[in-house]
């Protein structure tokens, strides 16, 4: 394991720098800068205007900032976003922290709708369940989670009119949230996240579940599953031990992703219910062009990838004890 | 052996059909026969003559749906010497059948064991799910089983997975499954159709070795009349999903009563065979003309009637019954009489 791991870690170098080049220089690639609103302000001098730009390092040629960027990086600065006056780690890591609560969450209820739904769906294959959940979920496929979300909210505010039940549908904590004990606190944040958490699962899980339903009815048809129904085996063994087992093989092998995902946010989800997550800021960064923010984010978010997969390919080794990891 | 004679196993009238969306397969219509202890039968027949169908229906693994037991009966005489009927047993007892009574071997040896659990885990599963043994007891028989299907260092192999073994030591593997509960009946779907030549060889011996060892009864499913021969003690022959002939393996081989069985042992080459004498026409192996019929549209007469050499015209008229030609041979052919008087004139 440890030779697969330096291994990993030696590849991952060249993955990593170009990776970098790409993300910096198709953000430079962009026209304009962060300075463009101020040059078009007449309020603001052209003497202001290149002070800041030799401030922020805008003056130099592009190559000339990305070396001074990586060589800063590989110390563990990832610069200084241009908006907030703030270092970069600064600016994301409470944001971070916002967005891994809704995203840990919602894939907790991905999961626990798409395996078991799934399962049913191959087990009970073409019962009126079964057509009725693949009418559900071919819906849910073709159809943009975030108006999924505005959906939700609309009757969630519907209900709130009739009865004056109070589920929050906005924001991540209530005005009170200060005064409120630690427990209070808690409950608070899940009373907010659960809406949102379950829109993005709901949306989310149906292609999982049709993968799931597709690889669970290919290993029951197979050979060994047969095998284990000859042995006398119990259907729930059949079922959870023998096919399940086989079926999960392909979505171990895709697990690396959930790492940089946790931290990238809950997409449009977080926008359409006004949270305070990392999507907001970054659309706002990108907007901007504030250089740093989003391109450290971005090569953050490379790095989780890669050790993701790395975490994958030993998980996979772990399920599947054909593959090998050396 | 001392239930010899005592009939373990007896299908009688089995009809499994399959409903497709082009219409109803009638895969096995009426098929009867039996098993007595300690006997091997070899069921015979070309791809899609409905012998896979009949011992998936004797194991009630038919896939349902589409296919469904439709009539007939499975007598069956377990290890508590209760006979029972498997078409109608609730799914619940008929587990408890499987594996115990019944076990099955498969023809694909390569892709019949599953993946991702050792092969002492697969082994010891029916071990502890049948005779209630724990883990450890279990891994104990797994390891026993594997020495006695002569496998190598058991002790090692039982933690192997099966992508580490050969196609011949997991049909091993897969014998040593089946045997793992000593079963009353055997059912051998194939074996060695997969396998390298000289691996069959051994796996029949094998499988000879273990029946003697334990004197279970076994269903030897395959289309190799080289393999019959050297197995089985009564043959049945089948052809678009019924019985053509039944006899007594020697009887089958020396006189065969039905013009399909005639052109299977036709179709197989024999050692004095091979002896070309030059300037002599080569002897050609003969074939069967023409296919299997189509399950869905079966001609209404004898299903061979359209490739068989002896049609005549009562053949396309109303399919045979089975004639009872003495010495518990049977044969579904109208004019078996002819081909036995023949044969007498033969050995004259």
């Amino acid at each position: 394991m440890i030779p697969f791991l330096l291994r990993r870690l030696v590849q991952s170098i060249p993955t990593l720098l170009i990776a970098s080049v790409l993300i910096f220089f198709v953000i430079s690639l962009a026209p304009g800068d962060f300075l463009t609103p101020a040059k078009l302000n007449p309020n603001i001098s052209p003497e202001q205007i290149e002070i800041l730009s030799r401030n922020f390092g805008l003056d130099r040629p592009v190559w000339e900032q990305y070396f001074r960027w990586m060589g800063n990086m590989l110390r563990g600065d990832f610069g200084l976003s241009f908006q907030y006056q703030q270092p970069v780690l600064d600016v994301i890591w409470p944001r971070v922290k916002n967005s891994l609560w809704l995203v840990l969450l919602s894939t907790v209820l991905f999961y626990a709708i798409a395996i078991p739904v799934g399962v049913y769906g191959a087990v009970r294959q073409n019962s009126l369940g079964d057509k009725s959940i693949n009418v559900v979920l071919y819906f849910l496929l073709g159809f943009p989670s975030f108006f999924l979300a505005l959906i939700v909210i609309y009757f969630i505010l519907q209900i709130r009119n009739a009865t004056g039940l109070d589920v929050p549908i906005g924001g991540m904590t209530s005005n009170n949230y200060e005064e409120l004990s630690g427990l209070g606190k808690v409950l608070d944040i899940l009373k907010h996240l659960i809406i949102p958490a379950t829109v993005l699962a709901i949306s989310d899980a149906a292609g999982l579940t049709r993968v799931i339903r597709g690889q669970m009815l290919e290993v029951m048809r197979s050979d060994y599953v047969r095998t284990a129904r000859a042995k006398g085996v119990s259907e729930r063994s059949v079922i959870w031990k023998h096919t399940f087992r086989n079926g999960i093989l392909p979505i171990v092998a895709g697990i690396g992703g959930l790492l940089p995902a946790a931290i990238s946010g809950a997409g449009f989800m977080e926008v359409v219910f006004a949270y305070p997550g990392v999507t907001p800021m970054l659309l706002a960064a990108l907007n901007t062009q504030d250089l740093y923010l989003v391109a450290g984010f971005t090569v953050i978010t490379t790095v989780l990838l890669i050790i993701g997969n790395a975490i994958s390919d030993l998980l996979l080794a772990v399920v599947d004890p054909r593959v090998k990891v050396a | 052996m001392t239930h010899q004679g005592e009939v373990l196993l007896a299908v009688n009238g089995l009809q499994t059909y399959f409903h497709t969306d082009d219409g109803v397969v009638k895969s096995v219509d009426g098929v009867t026969f039996h098993i007595k202890k300690g006997e091997t039968l070899a069921v015979v027949g070309e791809s899609g003559s409905g012998k896979s169908v009949t011992s998936l229906s004797i194991m009630r693994l038919i896939p349902m749906p589409p296919g469904k037991i439709e009539g007939g009966e499975i007598l069956f005489t377990g290890k508590d010497g209760v006979q029972k009927n498997l078409v109608t047993l609730p799914e619940a007892e008929m587990r408890r059948i499987r594996g115990n009574d019944i076990s099955m071997i498969f023809q694909e040896p390569m892709t019949s064991l599953n993946p991702v659990y050792t092969v002492g885990d697969q082994i010891g599963e029916a071990v502890m799910l049948h005779q209630g043994k724990s883990k450890r007891e279990a891994l104990e028989v797994a390891t026993e089983m594997l020495r006695l299907v002569g496998i190598p260092a058991p002790e090692k192999r039982v933690h192997e997975y099966p992508h580490q073994m050969s196609g011949g030591m997991r049909q091993r593997v897969m014998i040593a499954m089946a045997l793992s509960c000593n079963p009353a009946l055997l059912i051998a779907d194939e074996p060695t159709t997969a396998l390298d030549v000289t691996i069959q060889a051994q796996i029949l011996d094998l499988m000879r070795k273990l029946q003697q060892e334990i004197g279970m009864s076994i269903l030897f499913i395959t289309h190799n009349l080289g393999v019959v021969a050297e197995m089985a003690d009564r043959v049945v022959v089948m052809y678009g999903g019924r019985v053509v002939e039944e006899g007594d393996v020697v009887e089958i081989f020396k006189a065969p009563r039905h013009p399909y069985t005639m052109g299977l042992l036709n179709s197989i080459p024999r050692a004095g065979d091979a002896a070309h004498v030059p300037g002599q026409p080569k002897q050609r192996l003969e074939a069967i003309p023409g296919n299997v019929p189509n399950p869905l549209q079966l001609p209404p007469g004898c299903p061979f009637e359209p490739r068989c050499k002896f049609a005549i015209e009562a053949c396309s008229e109303a399919v045979p019954p089975l004639f009872d030609t003495g010495g518990g041979h049977v044969s579904r052919c109208i004019r078996w009489q002819e081909f036995e008087q023949a044969q007498h004139e033969v050995n004259a």
